[in-house]
């Protein structure tokens, strides 16, 4: 169904609870709603609909509906009551039709019929930003995580991920930390913490942001799930970036669906060989655009996205703003990522090639002694090495991560 | 007709001296057996029977009672045969009752006779020397163990007619005392320990082996299967220091008891290498029965205790070190009375950092968060608090392995071990401290004087590092044992730094 039909809808307050029932069936997909809604028109009348007939109806391909899940739920539970229970318990829902229903998903394929949602829902005219990459990241993917997320809470943009752990909860959590907002989709019902490691991350975006879901309350997590919730993320967003990402990644399912979407997609390029960078590098073989710094995204992501009130230009909506730029890299409101190396401050020459040796992936003494050896022809040995290597972690120029092994500190 | 023998049985690795009193007189022909006998005893009645009879020696047919006194503690050995048949014989006056008076009798009689070896000689003639006991007799296999001890006579003995004939006219070619001069056999009694210079390029891990042993600090090891964890932990014992006779009779007491003395051999005078499997129970690694034998731990008195794969080990298992770890030994009560076993071990762990093995190489690595934690996890944080160095191997590729030069070996180590062991010697004579690994906080301020440039070091370190407490304590014991392995009266900021270095309070293992 086309999201103008949807828009055409004018269901009145009082049909609610209705619409309510045909959301309350956690569909992978939309499942048969649109095709409810368009045969009958109103929540209600789909209600009143005997169950032979609702069971004799045909979609657009011929195909039978899937209803029996709605049927059974008519059946068993009162619909009415679940949704003051609803409404009780603080969840909040937002049908397609409604006017809070963030207006960047009405343009995507296959908008979900109504969201559900503790917290608030993302504002439309602020900037938003999907920060998306792997569970497993490395010292590296968390670091550009956490600066990332931290520059776009302090430039007031919108941080949506999918609480996930690593790269996702890690934006987040930073975006909050300096002040932004963050909103948070989940492949389980919002009021589920999942994955439960990251409880303190979910209490503060119900607070400071939002905790979104399709799927309605007390759904749990199942693998089927994310897929389609991922379609939410980048949906919501006007950027996606990917910062950590393997070959055969889950993020990579998000990328397609934002490509669909029309997205711009954003990929932090990685160390090559790199098993945990090669999905991102490999997305800026095939094209996306590379994410630099911080600075420079938000730049273009101003530039790109954004009307002279830094009000974001929603891509399809229809509204062709002039883009502008409208922040200069010296504008206050900017961190000043000067991109340039920082210096080993610790004046001995031997502190220096210590330090440089160092990266963000974890080396061990003994190689950094190996490496130093085959350039110098000498070095101070393995113990040498520690007691430099300890001497900038106390310096705080790097960090032992691991009772042999140690990374660089930016 | 009545005799009076004398035995002993085992208390922990002590032994307690038992009479052995035998009565016949008229009445029903019985074989009674009095004095709280366990089971084994009560099965020397048929074994003593049986041997009697292929001896040719008849039982008479009257009323016989033995009493094993003090009646009120339960016994359980086969090594009452011994003196329960002389006890027998000595009754029926086969031979002159002064013949055994104040001679302790053990062993174990097979049908045809023979004695067999028992476990705890080594105690018992220990215990049966300080009581003034003049003489001996122990299974030959077991003699000696016994013989090392001065002051007693100790007999080995292999038939019951060899025992027979002595006590009839005490001709000294029968039985022959053996005496081994305890010096002389902890000089030639050394074992096969593989050296450390068979350890290529994990000169960090060695250098973590050689604090470790000099200052007797628990080493955790992490690192890649194969990358040589097992290797190190198994050349430990031969960097510590040579045993002195003292240490050596108090293991060779712990194997007497534990009935592992090699065949043949008065002394354990090597170090041990313990390594359980992670599927020991608790019994079997404290110690634990019925009547308590001394567990794993216990074997590796003074020497090394190794545990591979940490995080397999049962939780009980691993927990129940936490007090022996503190204490030295291990208390193990029972209802009736309750034993202890000295457990002064070095405790050496060894893990994968993950269940995959290759955390923190994230290329590699394919664990998530959960499972490494959960992995770690199992080192409970008690545990991981009585551990002062924690150190990481790598893989070493085959290049390098050809090519690294063989850097420090077991001969070099060990002279840096015994220099830091002199040193703590002097520093802690006359108090109960013998290492520095046993410093507590109040002499840790007392022993690790620092200097004010090394104040000021372990205040940022405080800070910058996130320290607690203890672990500042731990860092301060360590940076002392390196100290005195280099010679050092003072110790200085490198000492300070390289301890931290090794430091377990990572947020990795939180």
């Amino acid at each position: 169904m086309d999201i103008d039909e949807f828009l055409s809808f004018n269901i009145p307050e009082c049909e609610r609870p209705y619409a309510f029932w045909l959301v309350s069936v956690p569909w992978i997909g939309q499942g048969p709603v649109p095709s409810l809604l368009e045969l009958y028109g109103s929540p209600k009348e789909i209600f009143e609909k005997s169950d032979e007939e609702l069971l004799s109806l045909r979609g657009k391909a011929g195909r039978k509906l899937n209803v029996e899940p709605l049927l059974k739920c008519r059946k068993n539970a009162d619909i009415f009551r679940m949704y003051d229970d609803l409404d009780r318990s603080g969840m909040k829902i937002s049908f397609a039709w409604d006017d809070d229903y963030p207006v960047r998903l009405k343009h995507i394929p296959d908008p979900p019929t109504a969201l559900f949602y503790l917290g608030k829902l993302p504002r439309d005219e602020k900037l938003s930003v999907a920060v998306i990459g792997s569970r497993q990241c490395s010292e590296y993917g968390e670091k550009l995580a956490c600066e990332l997320g931290e520059a776009l809470g302090e430039n007031d943009i919108n941080v949506i991920s999918g609480m996930a752990v690593g790269i996702d909860g890690i934006s987040q959590a930073a975006a909050l930390g300096s002040g932004g907002e963050s909103y948070a989709v989940l492949g389980s019902g919002a009021d589920v913490c999942y994955p439960d490691s990251n409880y303190s991350l979910y209490e503060k975006l119900k607070n400071l942001g939002g905790v979104i879901s399709a799927y309605p309350p007390g759904t749990s997590a199942r693998a089927q799930f994310f897929p389609p919730r991922n379609r939410i993320v980048s949906g919501l967003a006007d950027a996606v970036v990917v910062l950590e990402a393997r070959s055969r990644s889950g993020t990579l399912i998000t990328v397609d669906m934002a490509l669909e979407q029309g997205r711009d997609i954003y990929a932090a390029p990685g160390r090559l060989g790199d098993e945990l960078s090669a999905g991102c590098n490999g997305l800026i073989g095939h094209g996306a655009l590379v994410y630099l710094s911080p600075e420079i995204f938000i730049r273009d992501l101003f530039e790109d996205h954004a009307d002279a009130n830094g009000h974001a230009i929603l891509c399809g909506s229809g509204i062709a703003g002039i883009k502008k730029n409208v922040l200069s890299p010296s504008d206050e409101r900017h961190r000043n990522y000067s991109g340039e190396e920082m210096k080993c401050p610790l004046p001995d020459e031997q502190f220096r090639d210590v330090y440089e040796e160092l990266t963000l992936f974890p080396r061990s003494a003994e190689e950094i002694d190996a490496s130093i050896t085959r350039k110098q022809k000498t070095s101070p040995g393995e113990t040498g090495i520690t007691l430099m290597l300890m001497e900038l972690c106390i310096g705080g120029f790097a960090l032992q991560v691991s009772p042999g092994q140690y990374i660089r500190r930016l | 007709m009545f005799s009076d023998t004398l035995t002993a049985m085992l208390e922990g690795v002590k032994a307690r001296i038992i009479h052995v009193e035998t009565d016949i007189s008229n009445g029903m022909p019985v074989f009674n057996m009095v004095g709280s006998v366990g089971n084994e005893i009560r099965e020397a009645k048929d074994r003593i029977r049986a041997a009697f009879k292929n001896l040719d020696i008849s039982i008479p047919a009257s009323r016989i009672t033995v009493n094993l006194s003090p009646g009120d503690l339960k016994k359980d050995s086969t090594a009452y045969d011994l003196p329960i048949a002389v006890g027998l014989l000595g009754a029926m006056r086969i031979f002159p009752e002064e013949n055994t008076q104040g001679v302790l009798f053990l062993g174990e009689i097979g049908l045809n006779g023979e004695i067999r070896p028992v476990k705890g000689v080594l105690p018992v003639v220990r215990t049966a020397a300080s009581e003034g006991i003049k003489e001996c007799i122990v299974p030959r296999d077991n003699a000696f163990e016994g013989s090392i001890v001065p002051g007693i006579t100790v007999r080995g003995a292999s038939d019951l007619n060899e025992v027979i004939s002595y006590l009839s006219d005490r001709d000294e070619d029968i039985l022959p005392s053996v005496y081994t001069d305890p010096l002389s056999v902890l000089e030639d009694n050394k074992g096969y320990i593989p050296d450390f210079d068979q350890v290529r390029g994990q000169e960090r891990a060695k250098r973590a082996a050689m604090i470790s042993a000099s200052g007797f600090h628990s080493l955790l090891m992490t690192g890649p299967p194969g990358a040589g964890k097992s290797m190190i932990a198994r050349r430990i014992p031969g960097i510590l220091p040579p045993m002195n006779l003292s240490e050596s009779m108090e293991l060779t007491s712990i194997y007497s008891v534990a009935g592992c003395m090699p065949k043949g051999k008065a002394l354990v005078s090597t170090r041990a290498f313990q390594a359980p499997h992670h599927s020991i129970t608790r019994q079997a690694l404290i110690g634990g029965g019925m009547i308590p034998k001394p567990g794993m731990i216990s074997l590796a008195h003074r020497s090394v205790l190794f545990l591979d794969e940490v995080p397999e080990f049962s939780r009980e298992a691993i927990e129940s070190l936490r007090q022996p770890l503190e204490d030295k030994s291990v208390r193990i009560t029972r209802l009736m009375h309750s034993v202890e076993f000295p457990a002064d071990f070095l405790l050496i762990l060894a893990m994968n950092p993950c269940p995959c093995g290759y955390y923190p190489d994230r290329g590699r690595c394919r664990c998530t968060d959960n499972e490494i934690r959960r992995y770690i996890g199992k080192i409970s944080g008690p545990l991981l608090d009585r551990i002062d160095l924690c150190t990481e191997l790598r893989n070493v590729d085959i290049s390098e392995m050809r090519t690294a030069k063989s850097g420090l070996d077991t001969k070099s180590m060990s002279e840096k071990v015994i220099r830091a062991r002199n040193a703590q010697n002097a520093r802690y004579e006359g108090t109960s401290i013998r290492f520095n690994a046993d410093l507590k906080p109040e002499e840790v301020e007392k022993y690790c004087r620092l200097d004010a440039e090394c104040l000021e070091l372990t205040e940022k370190l405080y800070k910058n590092l996130n320290l607690s407490a203890r672990s500042y304590h731990r860092i301060l014991r360590v940076s002392r044992t390196i100290a005195d392995m280099e010679e050092s009266e003072e110790i200085k900021r490198d000492h300070v730094m390289e301890a931290a270095s090794f430091r377990p309070d990572l947020d990795y293992f939180k």
